[in-house]
């Protein structure tokens, strides 16, 4: 009987074990991706000064203590991991699967693995929203997308009126800025964590000393 | 700076720190003084060198002051940090992913540019107002540079265009400017003096009022002014108060439509139409706008780089005339911010509303609790500032260099009341 019980923790404590390796994992393997595919496409949205992300990556490798500062290592870090996904705006994967045609945005495809990681995450973890800063960042978000969407929509009611065209971006805009919101939100608790986040950010180091150094 | 932001976040009111000298307090009222007055002069009387714009006096008493404030820190290093003057972290979150954008940019130098300005004023200004303000009489002291910098470049655009016929606005080449100025100081200012008990400073207010809006060159100044009313009028409880104000605001916008063919009011008449001159095209800044929205689809989180909207806009515009006719400086804030450094410097931004708003609203709810007249006007004013400034960032920017320090003094008076009432 003992013995069955002692079987079932470590079980238990295995597979507790690689929840947490899978959702430390996901989101560099995703942000790796990024950097990856954006690589192989050429870097559609030319980095003219490389120079300047890798400085500011070695910002986030510095340990502070002061939480404001640690809040705008987030920041940054945020900030560098998510352009390489921005070089993969316009890219799609395509494919035919029996009368499907299947048509993904490849940033899609890096959110999904970061929401995976998030979820698995969020089986281990009961964190609430308290701090008054991070507050404040999200009802920044949420007064930016409001901001936006204002905006859409009174300029597509005007260009209906005069053109009857040029407003039919706006969803895939909006789309856009939702898949960064979620991003923010996945990732958010993630990079807290001082060690999550100089991890997170070798990655999209590697990919702009590699721009820099190859010239793209 | 380092061992200064090394100290940042510390919780000011316990950290042993010695206070600002006197000498040092006066100057920075002297230099606050300075550079609020001397902003209604913009860049007269050379606007159009390039060394002027970037050392006109309000930049180069905010450059005065940092190097004093450098100085002092040097000989009284460890005695004290001065981390209570500098701005909430999402000035520095702002700024930080600024420079970021500057990766992004084939125009260095004009990035550089844009960001050494926004910096100078958002932390530069920021202290240096900081300083200045630490009582209650300092606060009414800067209030009344601000009425006095608000009267003289509304009197003299009134005299320049209705008296000389001149198309300047008064010491600004540019509506679109002026009417940023104007629009978030009037509010501001004529909400502080509309609530005080004297009748002659009810009156300088309503006249303040009425001359700004028939000096308005642009949509966003009219706008702004309507909106900063409308709300004062929403947040004072008193009714004599409120039909006052809303008669001033309704007078103002009168006169406007009465003036219609007076040639000095005919650029607001422009701007506020809906097409172009030639009846048939939408008005290219709702063009602009769309292509900016449009840019966002491709470069979310990079942004044209600080500065640079310029060298990308046009390219975004897709099936949409490109008129070329879109004026200088006529620029949607929130959506420039949002193309020049991407979704997260818009939210920064964004941050930085929501803080001091969330600051000016408590101020208003504390001083109607504690039931104090004169902490109930400032706070009033301030909020009513903040949000006039807001929707002036609508149609002008408020980041436009000679502009930025009428935002940035608004972020201080709330920041200032807060912390004064706070010891109270």
């Amino acid at each position: 009987m003992k013995e069955k019980v002692i079987a079932n923790t470590l079980k238990l404590q295995r597979l507790g074990l690689m929840l947490k390796i899978f959702e430390f994992c996901l989101p560099i393997l995703a942000v790796f991706l990024a950097c990856y595919m954006s690589f192989r496409s050429e870097i559609p949205i030319p980095i003219k000064k490389p120079v300047v992300l890798i400085i500011a990556s070695f910002f986030i490798l510095i340990p502070l203590k002061s939480k404001p500062l640690r809040i705008l290592q987030k920041i940054v870090a945020f900030y560098l991991v998510c352009v390489p996904v921005n070089e993969l705006a316009l890219q799609h994967f395509q494919a035919n699967f029996f009368l499907f045609d299947i048509n993904i945005s490849y940033s899609a495809i890096v959110l999904s693995l970061c929401v995976l990681g998030y979820l698995l995450g969020k089986a281990n973890s009961t964190n609430v929203l308290r701090d008054t800063e991070v507050i404040n960042i999200v009802q920044g978000w949420i007064l930016a997308l409001v901001i936006v969407i204002v905006h859409m929509v009174l300029l597509s009611l005007i260009l209906k009126r005069f053109y009857g065209y040029g407003y039919e971006r706006n969803l895939n805009v909006l789309g856009n800025l939702c898949l960064y919101f979620l991003l923010f939100t996945v990732l958010r608790e993630k990079l807290s964590s001082t060690y999550f986040r100089q991890v997170i950010v070798l990655v999209p180091t590697a990919f702009y000393t590699l721009v820099f150094f190859t010239n793209r | 700076m380092i061992s200064i932001i090394s100290t940042y976040g510390q919780d000011n009111l316990t950290t042993v720190s010695q206070p600002m000298s006197k000498w040092l307090r006066l100057c920075a009222i002297a230099l606050t003084g300075v550079a609020i007055v001397s902003s209604a002069l913009h860049f007269w009387p050379f606007d159009s060198s390039k060394v002027w714009q970037m050392l006109c006096l309000p930049n180069s008493a905010v450059l005065a002051w940092i190097l004093i404030l450098t100085v002092y820190f040097i000989l009284k290093r460890g005695q004290w940090t001065g981390t209570s003057l500098l701005p909430h972290l999402s000035v520095f979150a702002y700024l930080a992913v600024n420079v970021l954008s500057v990766a992004f940019t084939a125009d260095l130098g004009r990035a550089i540019s844009f960001i050494g300005k926004l910096t100078l004023m958002l932390i530069g200004g920021y202290m240096l107002f900081s300083s200045a303000i630490s009582s209650i009489k300092s606060l009414c002291i800067v209030y009344g540079l601000a009425t006095t910098a608000i009267l003289i470049s509304v009197a003299y655009c009134l005299l320049a265009r209705f008296g000389f016929g001149t198309n300047n606005f008064g010491f600004f080449d540019n509506p679109y400017k002026y009417g940023t100025y104007t629009g978030t100081l009037v509010p501001l200012c004529t909400s502080y003096l509309f609530m005080s008990s004297r009748f002659s400073k009810r009156l300088l207010a309503a006249i303040l009022l009425i001359g700004t809006l028939i000096s308005s060159g642009s949509l966003g100044a009219v706008i702004a002014i309507t909106i900063g009313i409308a709300a004062f009028a929403v947040v004072i409880k008193r009714w004599f108060l409120r039909i006052c104000i809303i008669s001033c605001l309704l007078c103002g916008i009168g006169l406007i439509f009465l003036l219609d063919s007076n040639l000095a009011v005919v650029p607001l008449r422009d701007d506020i139409k809906l097409t172009e001159e030639d009846g048939i095209n939408l008005k290219q800044r709702y063009i602009e706008w769309q292509a900016e929205l449009n840019l966002l689809e491709e470069r979310t989180i990079t942004g044209t780089a600080a500065g640079c909207i310029n060298d990308y806009r046009s390219n975004f515009y897709y099936r949409l005339p490109k008129l070329n006719t879109l004026k200088a400086f006529d620029q949607n804030g929130w959506l420039a911010v949002s193309a020049e450094t991407g979704i997260l410097g818009l939210v920064c931004f964004c941050w930085i509303i929501v803080y001091y708003s969330k600051l000016a609203y408590s101020q208003i709810t504390t001083a109607n609790r504690i039931a104090s007249v004169k902490v109930n006007r400032i706070a009033v004013a301030n909020f009513i500032g903040f949000i006039a400034a807001c929707a002036a960032n609508l149609i002008s920017s408020v980041h436009y260099n000679g502009i930025l320090i009428v935002f940035v003094l608004i972020l201080v008076l709330i920041s200032r009341t807060n912390r004064i009432f706070g010891q109270k």
